[in-house]
């Protein structure tokens, strides 16, 4: 019971801090809304489209530019705007419909659509993409010029051109895709986010938590605890209880509330929640040992913070693993980052149970017991040498 | 003792006593830094805009039309757009599927036939699941070979309804010579982005400054505390002379840790900041904002807790608002308006601009990030006077 109430106090101390509220509560759930809209939606290239003479066969052409498959297009007001925007990256490419494209066009002259692009990027790719688009408008100009060139009048020729155009059939283009998709179209806007994010924060709240259990020291509480008749057995205990009870519940809050604000599939709730409480436990392990290691609570929040996130990031709470080079991937799985987020990854995309993570929770379990035990071993030091 | 001597007295202890305790050299060097080279390391292969193509092609027709439509793949691969193999169906369609390959051109047997006898012909595109964009753009590729196939077709049935009495195999050669009535040329446009090493050492740099820069701030509170405020402000040296002390400490460590940070990282990164003086500019104008925001903490916070949490809330919020963990493009949605709240946002920006442009392309910038800093120490400057009182 005594240790439940050592957990109890430090989950008043957390949140007495009301700042607290906005790390542990309110940050996380922001990030997750900044990073779902920002990838979660649509990665097609953008390309702005500009027609500087409105007529019908550039009006055909923004069409033909418009289906392709592939790309979103958008329409800019004049050429500055659009070279302005693929040169800061908000398009990756420009295409310039010049003025008279229809007059000239119609007159028998040639005319030259303008492309923009960096040098450095899928512009110089999409060129192919805008190409055929121009080549699919091209085809009965080609043809009309061709006749009128073989004696025909421009309006017979014109007329028949696409007469004809019925019967001449088409090579048709079939379009599969093949493999198994790494993230498939049912994965959800926040899908991704949200668990690796949850992640990344459940662990840094663990190690920033360690900046208590030094002031626990510093501050002389364990001291007067250590003076009652409390084992130092339960004393770690209730401490461990204490930090484990915060990450859990963050891990679980945020669960809660992305299913319910932006309607996240975590997958099967057994198993999502088998990861929780293990990865609350590895956390928990972490903060321990850093809270007997270190002596000055600024350095450890400030340290801990930074460890935090270059750990998450090498787990692949920033950019998901499976994108990683290889060398990078093995790497990766050093954090226990990297096995949670493989869970989820089994969980939530590939629609697997309890039973297909059972690898990872193996691998969680491992972590947790070896970080919990030495930080049990060096905290019990720590409490009896401050005393 | 005069006020200014009183003023760089104080500055000099406090810069003493934050290179004693490595709290300056902790978040002002070493974390930025070694953040920017975990990010760079893991996600510096990711360019997201320039991806390897890879295609492949399978001819199982080997006429005369399949001939010419590898020579036209084997062009825009010798214009050095992707790379292109060939092979047998079954070998690429495999590499395709475990992603080593974007997509393949399969041109089936009897498509030459098809195509001369003006019967319906398919080409295939095969795409990797994972290569959308990849795989679109070969269809694309198809589409428009299939486009200048049927402008010769449609040439030759429109000259033939026409009246044209010519043999329609010599017609189809003639129209297949036939210019391009519409080009795609180019139009400049330079890169004003930063690459992704520089970007995520300046994100860093941008992030940690108002950590760094709060140490002037924390140390004022810390003074009160510790009860050294009061033993100052009774001295004969006036409160502002304490607040310019406090204020120098701020300055020079920013200064310093953005200046060492963009020499560390030119050399060990080889990040690119751009022109000395824009970048100069940026840093001061960077450092003017993140000390007047600072200084509004100063202004509000009791305690030196209160303190170093209000400004880790300030830091952070406006660090993830302004996007300098997230090297993709916000592009012109409403997190991209409201990133320009964040003085982060504009010292990205401004760099980003230096890239590509010229240094008076930053001015604007600049000015946003010293109007932050101004604004901020307008708001602060009633209340600051009276954070110097015991």
């Amino acid at each position: 019971m005594k240790a439940l109430s050592i957990a109890w106090v430090n989950l008043v101390r957390l949140f007495r801090d009301r700042s607290n509220i906005f790390f542990v509560l309110i940050l996380p759930l922001g990030i997750i809304l900044i990073i779902g809209s920002l990838f979660g939606g649509s990665d097609e290239p953008q390309v702005g489209v500009v027609v500087e003479t409105e007529g019908p066969r550039a009006a055909a052409l923004v069409t033909a530019i418009t289906e392709s498959d592939g790309i979103e297009v958008e329409r800019y007001p004049d050429v500055a705007a659009v070279v302005g925007d693929v040169e800061r990256g908000n398009l990756t490419a420009g295409v310039v419909i010049p003025a008279g494209y229809d007059a000239q066009l119609a007159a028998g002259d040639n005319v030259t659509v303008g492309y923009v692009t960096r040098a450095d990027n899928t512009g110089l790719e999409l060129r192919n993409t805008i190409a055929a688009a121009i080549a699919e408008q091209s085809e009965v100009i080609r043809a009309v010029r061709f006749a009128v060139a073989n004696g025909a009048s421009a309006d017979t020729a014109e007329q028949l051109a696409g007469a004809v155009g019925e019967t001449v059939s088409p090579i048709d283009v079939t379009v599969t895709a093949v493999g198994e998709a790494l993230f498939p179209d049912t994965l959800g806007e926040f899908d991704l986010g949200a668990s690796s994010q949850m992640i990344l924060f459940m662990f840094l709240t663990g190690l920033v938590g360690a900046s208590a259990l030094i002031q626990t020291r510093n501050y002389g509480v364990s001291r007067r605890m250590l003076s009652t008749a409390t084992p130092v057995r339960t004393i770690v205990v209730g401490e461990a209880l204490g930090r484990f009870a915060v990450v859990l519940f963050q891990g679980l809050y945020i669960i809660f509330t992305t299913l319910v604000i932006f309607g996240v599939n975590w997958g099967d709730p057994a198993g999502a929640a088998a990861i929780v409480v293990l990865f609350a436990a590895v956390s928990t392990g972490a903060a321990m040992l850093v809270g007997a290691i270190a002596d000055n609570d600024q350095q450890a929040g400030g340290l801990g913070v930074v460890a935090g996130i270059g750990i998450g990031a090498l787990g692949g709470s920033m950019l998901p693993v499976e994108l990683f080079s290889d060398t990078m991937r093995t790497i990766a799985h050093v954090t226990p980052h990297a096995w949670a987020l493989d869970g989820f990854a089994e969980l939530v995309r590939r629609d697997g149970s309890m039973a297909d993570i059972l690898p990872e929770l193996a691998a969680l379990g491992v972590f947790a017991i070896v970080l919990i035990a030495a930080a049990s071993w060096r905290f019990r030091a720590s409490l009896v040498r401050s005393a | 003792m005069s006020n200014l001597r009183a003023a760089l007295t104080i500055a000099a202890k406090d810069l003493r006593q934050r290179i004693r305790d490595r709290s300056f050299i902790v978040l002002g060097v070493v974390a930025p830094l070694a953040l920017a080279l975990i990010f760079n390391l893991i996600m510096g292969d990711l360019d997201v805009d320039s991806f390897d193509l890879r295609y492949a092609v399978v001819d199982e027709d080997g006429g005369a039309v399949a001939t010419q439509l590898v020579a036209g793949l084997e062009q825009i691969e010798a214009e050095g757009v992707f790379m292109l193999e060939s092979g047998s169906r079954t070998d690429i369609e495999q590499r395709v599927e475990a992603g080593e390959l974007a997509a393949m051109f399969v041109i089936p047997d009897g498509f030459t036939e098809a195509v001369t006898s003006g019967t319906p012909a398919t080409l295939e595109v095969v795409g990797s699941v994972d290569a959308p964009t990849s795989t679109a753009i070969a269809a694309a590729i198809a589409r428009g070979f299939s486009a200048n196939v049927r402008a010769v077709q449609l040439s030759v049935a429109t000259a033939m309804a026409t009246g044209s009495t010519e043999d329609p195999t010599a017609l189809a050669a003639t129209a297949a010579t036939a210019g391009e009535p519409i080009a795609l040329g180019e139009v400049e446009a330079a890169t004003r982005q930063l690459d992704l090493a520089t970007f995520f050492i300046v994100g860093m740099a941008i992030f940690f400054l108002f950590f760094t820069v709060a140490f002037g701030v924390t140390s004022l509170l810390e003074e009160r505390t510790e009860g050294t405020m009061a033993r100052l402000a009774a001295a004969p040296v006036s409160r502002w002379a304490i607040l310019a002390g406090k204020a120098i400490v701020s300055g020079v460590l920013g200064i310093v840790s953005m200046a060492v940070l963009v020499v560390a990282s030119t050399l060990i990164m080889g990040a690119d900041w751009g022109d000395p003086v824009g970048v100069t500019v940026l840093i001061v104008a960077a450092v003017i904002s993140a000390m007047g925001l600072m200084a509004v903490v100063a202004a509000f916070a009791k305690t030196a807790e209160q303190a170093g949490n209000l400004q880790a809330i300030i830091a952070v919020g406006l660090g993830m608002l302004g996007g300098v963990f997230f090297p993709a493009n916000l592009g012109d949605g409403l997190f991209a308006r409201l990133a320009y709240i964040s003085p982060h946002r504009w010292f990205v920006t401004g760099l980003s601009e230096l890239a590509g442009g010229d240094t008076q392309d930053i001015l604007l910038h600049a000015a946003a990030l010293v109007a932050v800093g101004v604004v901020a120490v307008l708001v602060a400057a009633p209340r600051l006077k009276k954070a110097v009182v015991a």
